[in-house]
């Protein structure tokens, strides 16, 4: 049985594959918030490249990858397509797993894959500085080890709660010698607001947003603003994954009849699945799976109620905290919620019944991956183990219908800078209902004692 | 007395925006001050959370956090660009 099958570097992809192309149903084009008019390339002059404006607006269905661009991917792609037996052997079901290893790139993951692309972009562009945010600080890695690469200067806003909790990311930043800085930071006008206000402030990603929104377009002209998930343009250059997978596959011999990836933000999802979609939408028969993170096991979802699309809940709102009241919210229930955050792109695909959403719990997700680890060793990243979670729920159904299934998916990153969320599954801080069943009546008691208004 | 609105504070779960573990703390009040729009997913597992946002929003509240439709991100992006020019004006 072959274990990895690998291309030779001169069979990685030559282009990325734009799946705005091939859409069943166009997206409308976003709308200017300050005009309600569509955007265009004179609003995001200001933020990003003129070649990347052209390539997030782009209709042509392959866009060349640089030579340049290659030549950086060549440090660690193509990445293996790996056969994961063991892991097979343990779910006992009738299926081939095979998987997309993302993790051997120097930061760990599949983000690298934009933030070359978008650093040389933008060094081709004559920009000399990149600013982010960055959550965990996966993306922030990325782009700093990118930015390196091409002699950019790059300014990270990490999330403070982030900041605080994760150094090691901060490291790996400032190893590659970026500027890490805790948001909100005194750096920025939006910054120093918020501090002003709440000078403990942990911040948010939208706080994030506006603090490396507003360094980029105040610099003067010679600094950009990069984003690692969501746009067209970001999920166009993570292709270059199923593209390979889509040659591995050829090599052996094989087709996937599932394909599954993570989709928090759509990138890791998009970039192994969107070859797959196109050729759904030219008549393959092929399952797309988009597993999404929740905290809600699957028996209990119903059907959705709303279709959001995405939010950082930017909108300056009053926090007013009147309690007593006792209204009866409508019904929302979690399949309108899960898609805040999504990539509209991944959106579109689910609403044209292209692609299938499902979300797994944090524990059937984490204990997905350690099961993963403890048969094909690789530690994954919290996030890569929503889709083993899903690859899991795709083997037992294949065994209970006694259907022969070949599943790829997107292994993408390692979890060895996450090692804390490892230590809060296993110390039992995920675990479901905390708090005692006494101490939530007791919790609610308490509310319930308030005056109502 | 008790505070209605500390009293789930100290329980922790994952922030899938974040990759981190949170406090509810954090949760209830990071949208300027109100709850994010994703704690009744994130949270319906470890207390009543429904049930809490009932009791502790306003109905406006609820509506703006739990039924507005987002916006995409490109528009937040732009958002804060014109914001920053603003300020600098």
């Amino acid at each position: 049985m072959t274990k990895k099958v690998f291309l030779h570097e001169d069979e990685l992809p030559r282009e990325w594959y734009n799946i705005g192309a091939d859409l069943p149903h166009p997206m409308p084009p976003p709308l200017h918030p300050g005009t309600g008019q569509p955007v265009g390339p004179d609003d995001l002059a200001p933020i990003f490249p003129m070649n990347l404006i052209e390539q997030e607006v782009s209709q042509e269905r392959y866009i060349k990858i640089p030579e340049e661009v290659l030549e950086v991917y060549r440090i660690w792609r193509p990445s293996p397509l790996c056969r994961a037996e063991r892991f097979e052997k343990l779910l006992n079901a009738p299926v081939k797993i095979y998987f997309k290893n993302e993790g051997v790139s120097p930061p760990g993951s599949h983000k690298p894959n934009t933030a070359v692309a978008q650093a040389y972009y933008n060094k081709a562009f004559g920009i000399k500085s990149l600013t982010t945010e960055t959550g965990a600080g996966q993306w922030g890695s990325a782009l700093a080890f990118a930015c390196q690469i091409f002699g950019l200067e790059c300014k990270v806003f990490m999330v403070k709660i982030s900041f605080n909790q994760k150094p090691y990311r901060k490291l790996m930043m400032g190893t590659w010698g970026a500027n890490c800085i805790a948001s909100p930071s005194e750096e920025t006008e939006a910054g120093r607001k918020i501090l002003a206000q709440d000078p403990d402030s942990p911040g948010s990603l939208g706080m994030a947003i506006s603090e490396a929104v507003e360094a980029a377009v105040t610099s003067g002209g010679d600094t950009r603003y990069s984003l690692g998930s969501v746009l067209n343009h970001v999920l166009l250059h993570q292709t270059v994954i199923g593209l390979e997978a889509h040659k591995q596959f050829a090599k052996i011999g094989e087709y996937p009849d599932v394909v599954i990836g993570c989709a928090g933000g759509g990138s890791n999802f998009a970039g192994c699945a969107f070859p797959f979609v196109r050729d759904k939408i030219n008549g393959k028969n092929i399952q797309i799976i988009a597993a999404e993170p929740s905290s809600c096991p699957t028996m209990t979802r119903g059907p959705y109620a709303y279709d959001f699309g995405d939010t950082v809940q930017m909108t300056p709102l009053l926090p007013m905290y009147t309690l007593g009241h006792d209204f009866v919210p409508a019904p929302i229930h979690a399949g309108g919620l899960r898609y805040h955050g999504m990539a509209p792109l991944v959106s579109q695909l689910i609403k044209d019944g292209l692609v299938e959403a499902r979300a797994y719990h944090n524990l059937e997700t984490f204990q997905a991956g350690v099961d993963w680890a403890r048969t094909e060793g690789y530690i994954p990243a919290p996030e890569t183990n929503h889709a083993i979670a899903a690859v899991v729920e795709v083997a037992r159904q294949a065994r209970e219908e006694g259907q022969e299934k070949t599943i790829l998916f997107n292994w993408s990153g390692h979890g060895l800078v996450d090692l804390a969320a490892y230590d809060a599954y296993f110390s039992g801080l995920l675990t479901d209902y905390a708090l005692p069943d006494e101490e939530i009546q007791r919790a609610l008691k308490a509310i319930e004692a308030y005056p109502k208004p | 007395m008790l505070d209605v609105r500390t009293v789930f504070d100290r329980l922790e779960t994952r922030c899938p925006r974040l990759g981190g573990t949170v406090p509810f703390d954090y949760c209830r009040k990071t949208a300027n001050g109100l709850p994010c729009a994703k704690s009744l997913l994130c949270w319906e597992m470890m207390f009543p959370v429904r049930e809490y946002m009932a009791k502790v929003l306003t109905e406006g509240e609820w509506r703006t956090v739990f039924e507005q439709p987002p916006r995409p991100r490109l528009e937040v992006i732009l958002e804060a660009a014109n914001q920053a020019e603003v300020n600098r004006k």
